[in-house]
């Protein structure tokens, strides 16, 4: 059975005049971390809110374990814990009152609450506000608060709508890893327009361009998108022309300043290797090397061309 | 990891998921100021209008004994008591405490994590709408509180049922405002926006929709707008009869508002075209009209009289006359369309019946209603001008200048004509043209033309006048005594005329008997109690057969022997009788007396004035009284012959003189009923004649019944507090054999305000009794604050 299933899903928040999703057709059934990547407005948060029953599609299924998302919503959302981008917090209540609300809201027996609440406050670290109110705590522990909040019940299915957006850096460092530690058992599928999160969380990635699904496929699968045809080389002594031409499949270079040139080429797999053994003959007093990284926007455009 | 390992697989309990909700809001509610504030406030506010109350009745009371009056009414149910009073300003407090129950959700974004559970919407909207009744049962707790502090504190006696339904009506509009609220919260993500939308739906229901259609739309649309989907046209539920309309009204909006946002937040998730939302929102509208509109149909209407002595049920006899009438009765209203609109003039709405409203409420409606317009110039009318009142309406104006212009008061008027000059609207009225004065005077035998309103009963080919000429409202016994005076004919009061004797038609001669027999305007003259008057010339004209009661009052003239045979006749009939003298004319009504056995003591002393003699009341372990010591009939205060002390009402007695019995059997019964020390002022006689028992009043005050007399109309002795009007209502109860007027008007207990001062209640109800909410929240908050 598949743990999400996506069927031709449109959906339109103005009648039908600007599609915010259009055609969107997926299936995951591995658990781990599933990236949906895309950018600002491509659509992402609203396949999100259909997914755990936000909101309802205009057209298509979404089914949760089998469960239709809108005809069998009390069943489909029992597999689900949400986070929205922001999070839904009450804010006049403690840390505990809001747990113990969204796991009765969650449909937990009252004897479990207890144990639920402490064992998750414990697992995103929060125990020590537990009586606090969450509009006294900062922006990165309300967020946590939001991910116990999603987890509580312990879901099969975790969808998390940009959670390190607005965290300081050790802050995202430790959402990533709260994540990481959730997705060993469950399956959370993670928005984020950050391509290196993809890369540092996900097994699968999915990417979405407006209301598009662009790429449906492995990290592996879309590292090999992601390759780049232009090397960046740090040297001490700059090497003339006819040597950098002199490697195969090297089509053109610029150079950057008086140590630094980027280099484009064309079929050639090995190209480093070769870039280093030239540079070792010729003594370039080569320092450093490596593949230029492609901006989001390069990768979105080539996607584009070639829908998935 | 641990905790990663199980995920609840047992179907959520709905119920708890609904309390869920209400308790978080709840919670929220009561972790903020606005709970607290609104509790306090509340409870300030409650606690002045009840001591208003309490107050004023306590000044009453040190001027004249108001005792024995529903105070429970007064102070609670009334017009101006304390529920009417809170329920008026609840427009004011019941937005502040709905306004962030959906919008709060929107604007947190809290609103995915209630989307997003296993939730139905239908259990989000109730548990959001749960918050409106608890809270409701809060406000509805601080007003049972005060209701048993006024019960073990204020009164011997307490009408309870009525205080529980009044409590009742105060629950339900909370509850009907907080739907509104929960409503409009659900279309902003606002909350500032809420509540101002809430209080304008809610002020715009109260004020602008009881107006808002005019009476050239169909009476459905009138009806519907104007009086059946205002909020306080709901309240009058406090008064103590409560109706199935009145349920079902706030049962029926309620829920269309729980509807609405119901479906809100269904197209909230699911964007519907606006054809689609405009056309379910007009379909819940148009189903809740229609149930309602069915509700207010007389044959699905239920009657609930709340009170404890059940005041407000019909009465067995006004059940009993109904049965007799040959099919529904119709009551047919003369509007003088130059009257003030508040009385009910040409702009007033058709339905309304005024202050007659309380009788067709206590019919149970079962009652049409049918409009004639007329037009008369009327004392109030000129007074308006002359004020420039602003409820003086153009359209009045314009009759008045057109009647002016044309000075001929035989032209009618056309009220189409009239329409097109005013841009008023006329259909209302069932005929076109309008009547004068005249018309209404020949049309319906009135002697004495009031333009005022005029009410017609008919019944079948039968009908009488229910009341011409007062502004006060028709009570259940006036109705009781028309109905039966239209079916059996009405017991006839003659005068004897031709003898100098005091007449009954006017006004101005402060001698003259008009008040007590013949005064259209007021209720407790005995032509509203269901007599009529006539006179009989005693010279030319034999005493007519139909006479129940016969008058000679203080004739200056002696009777001839024809005349004295004709009385003597009537007499030996067994005719009931009243017979007054006074003090300069008594030797000429002294052989009347005396025929009856009764003369004028030798003392020739003037008595001012008398009281009731308790020996002939009728009361506890006297057999030998006759007077019934009822309420005698008032508009304001129920005052019975006997006050609580046995003493007999005091009785203004002018230009009287005492009487004694002459020795021998006159054959008559004679009791005396009012005395002065201990000197007969009147006397009562009975005897049996052919199996019916005659009545006679012997009375040597003849002005004790007259215009100028104390205790007569408006006028009363401020240290006597002479009864004579009262009194006279109840003499002719007996004269008339206990049959007019009707005992319809209803008995109930007595409540008497036990204390003398409200300091120390007015220190509890208003300092007191909010300090626990303010400490209370106080806690609540400071607590809150240090989280």
């Amino acid at each position: 059975m598949h743990i999400v299933e996506v069927e031709k899903l449109c959906h339109s928040y103005n009648n039908k005049r600007v599609w915010a999703n259009k055609d969107v057709q997926f299936s995951i059934q591995s658990k781990g971390v599933i990236g949906l990547l895309g950018s600002n407005g491509a659509g992402k948060s609203t396949l999100m809110n259909i997914i755990c029953g936000v909101v309802h599609q205009t057209s298509g299924k979404v089914r949760i374990y089998g469960s239709d998302i809108e005809k069998d919503s009390m069943t489909a959302k029992r597999q689900i814990g949400f986070l929205p981008q922001t999070a839904p917090l009450y804010l006049d209540l403690t840390v505990n009152e809001y747990l113990n609300h969204c796991a009765l809201l969650r449909g937990m027996e009252k004897s479990q609450i207890p144990d639920a609440v402490e064992e998750v406050k414990r697992s995103v670290q929060i125990s020590h506000f537990s009586k606090r109110l969450i509009k006294n705590l900062s922006g990165g522990y309300r967020q946590r608060v939001g991910i116990a909040q999603a987890i509580i019940h312990k879901p099969k299915l975790v969808v998390l709508d940009e959670p390190t957006i607005g965290l300081d850096p050790n802050q995202i460092v430790e959402v990533r890893n709260l994540v990481c530690e959730i997705a060993k058992e469950r399956t959370v599928l993670f928005s984020t327009h950050i391509l290196h999160e993809v890369d540092l969380m996900c097994s699968h990635v999915l990417m979405m361009d407006g209301g598009r699904l662009i790429f449906n496929g492995t990290l592996n699968e879309f590292k090999e998108i992601e390759s780049s045809n232009k090397v960046l080389l740090t040297v001490g002594k700059m090497p003339p022309e006819e040597e950098l031409l002199s490697v195969q499949g090297i089509t053109g270079f610029n150079y950057i300043n008086h140590q630094k040139l980027r280099i484009s080429f064309e079929n050639n797999p090995d190209i480093t290797n070769q870039l280093i053994r030239k540079s070792v003959e010729q003594n370039w007093e080569l320092q450093e090397i490596h593949y230029e990284q492609k901006t989001l926007d390069a990768i979105f455009s080539k996607l584009s061309s070639k829908p998935s | 990891m641990q905790f990663f390992q199980n995920c609840p697989q047992n179907p959520p309990d709905h119920m708890k998921q609904i309390l869920t909700i209400a308790q978080r809001e709840l919670r929220t509610l009561f972790c903020s100021p606005v709970a607290w504030l609104t509790l306090i406030v509340f409870t300030i506010h409650a606690g002045f209008s009840l001591m208003g109350r309490i107050d004023i009745n306590l000044e009453a009371l040190l001027t004249r004994d108001i005792n024995g009056q529903w105070f429970t009414q007064r102070f609670f149910s009334g017009n101006r008591g304390v529920f009417l009073s809170v329920i008026n300003y609840f427009y004011l407090y019941v937005p502040f405490l709905t306004m962030g129950l959906m919008s709060r959700e929107f604007s947190d974004g809290s609103i995915k994590l209630l989307f997003s559970s296993p939730v139905k919407l239908s259990h989000i909207v109730i548990g959001k709408f749960i918050t409106v009744p608890v809270f409701a049962l809060l406000l509805v707790f601080i007003l049972f509180i005060q209701a048993v502090v006024v019960h073990f504190f204020v009164l011997d006696s307490f009408d309870w049922p009525l205080i529980f339904g009044g409590l009742l009506i105060v629950f339900l509009v909370i509850c009907l405002y907080g739907a509104i609220g929960l409503f409009v919260s659900s279309l902003t993500s606002y909350q500032l926006v809420a509540a101002v939308g809430t209080f304008a739906i809610i002020f715009i229901m109260n004020s602008y929709l009881r107006t808002s259609v005019q009476n050239d739309h169909p009476e459905f649309l009138q009806i519907i707008l104007n009086k059946w989907l205002p909020p306080n046209m709901h309240f009058s539920g406090v008064f103590g009869l409560l109706t199935s309309t009145h349920i079902l009204y706030y049962l029926l909006l309620i829920t269309l508002f729980i509807i609405f946002t119901w479906f809100r937040l269904f197209v909230e998730k699911k964007s519907k075209s606006f054809i689609f939302k405009f056309s379910v929102y007009t379909f819940a509208i148009l189903l809740t009209v229609f149930l309602g509109w069915l509700s207010i149909q007389p044959n699905n209407i239920f009657y609930f009289d709340l009170t404890a002595d059940k005041v407000q049920s019909p009465s067995a006899e006004l059940k009993e006359v109904m049965k007799k009438l040959p099919e529904a009765p119709t009551l047919v209203r003369y509007v003088n369309v130059l009257e003030r609109p508040d009385e009910g003039s040409i702009i007033s709405y058709p339905g309304r019946l005024g202050k007659m409203s309380s009788l067709r409420y206590s019919l149970k409606q079962k009652i049409k209603v049918e409009f004639i317009p007329y037009y008369g110039p009327t004392a109030s009318l000129y007074h308006t001008l002359y004020k420039k009142d602003s409820f003086f309406t153009d359209a009045s104006q314009l009759v008045l200048q057109t009647y002016e212009r044309r000075n001929v008061s035989s032209e009618k008027f056309n009220l189409k004509e009239l329409a097109a000059i005013s841009d008023q609207q006329f259909s209302w009225f069932t005929n076109d043209e309008l009547l004068t004065t005249q018309d209404v005077k020949s049309y319906l035998a009135i002697d004495r033309p009031e333009n005022k309103n005029v009410y017609l009963v008919k019944s079948g080919n039968k009908s009488a006048i229910l009341q011409n000429g007062t502004y006060e409202g028709a009570n259940e016994q006036k109705f009781v005594n028309t109905l039966n005076g239209m079916l059996e004919g009405k017991p006839i009061i003659t005068f004897l005329a031709g003898h100098g004797e005091r007449t009954h038609n006017n006004e101005e001669d402060e001698s003259d008997y008009y008040k007590v027999f013949n005064n259209h305007s007021k209720d407790n003259s005995l032509v509203n109690q269901g007599f009529e008057t006539r006179t009989v010339y005693i010279k030319d004209e034999r005493i007519p057969d139909s006479t129940m009661i016969l008058i000679i009052a203080d004739p200056t003239e002696s009777y001839g022997v024809d005349e004295m045979a004709k009385i003597q006749s009537y007499i030996n009939e067994g005719g009931n009788l009243v017979i007054t003298g006074s003090l300069l004319n008594r030797n000429t009504i002294l052989p009347v007396m005396e025929q009856l056995g009764i003369t004028a003591s030798i003392a020739d002393s003037s008595y001012k004035y008398g009281s009731i003699d308790p020996a002939a009341v009728i009361h506890d372990g006297n057999a030998k009284g006759f007077l019934r010591n009822e309420t005698m009939w008032t508009s304001s205060a129920d005052i019975t012959i006997l006050d609580k002390e046995g003493n007999g009402a005091k009785l203004s007695m002018p230009n009287s003189f005492s009487m004694k019995q002459l020795p021998g059997q006159s054959g008559f019964s004679v009791r005396p009923v009012v005395l002065s020390d201990a000197d007969t002022l009147i006397y009562a006689l009975t005897r049996n004649v052919s199996g019916k028992q005659q009545r006679i009043l012997i009375c040597g005050s003849a002005d004790f019944l007259s215009n100028g007399a104390e205790g007569i109309g408006f006028k009363s002795g401020f240290d006597t507090k002479a009864q004579n009007q009262r009194v006279a209502v109840a003499f002719f109860k007996w004269l008339s054999n206990d049959k007019y007027p009707s005992d319809a008007h209803k008995q109930r207990r007595k409540e008497n305000i036990i204390i003398k001062s409200s300091g120390m209640l007015k220190l509890f109800l208003v300092g007191l009794f909010p300090l626990p909410f303010f400490i209370i929240g106080l806690l609540v908050l400071k607590n809150r604050r240090n989280h």
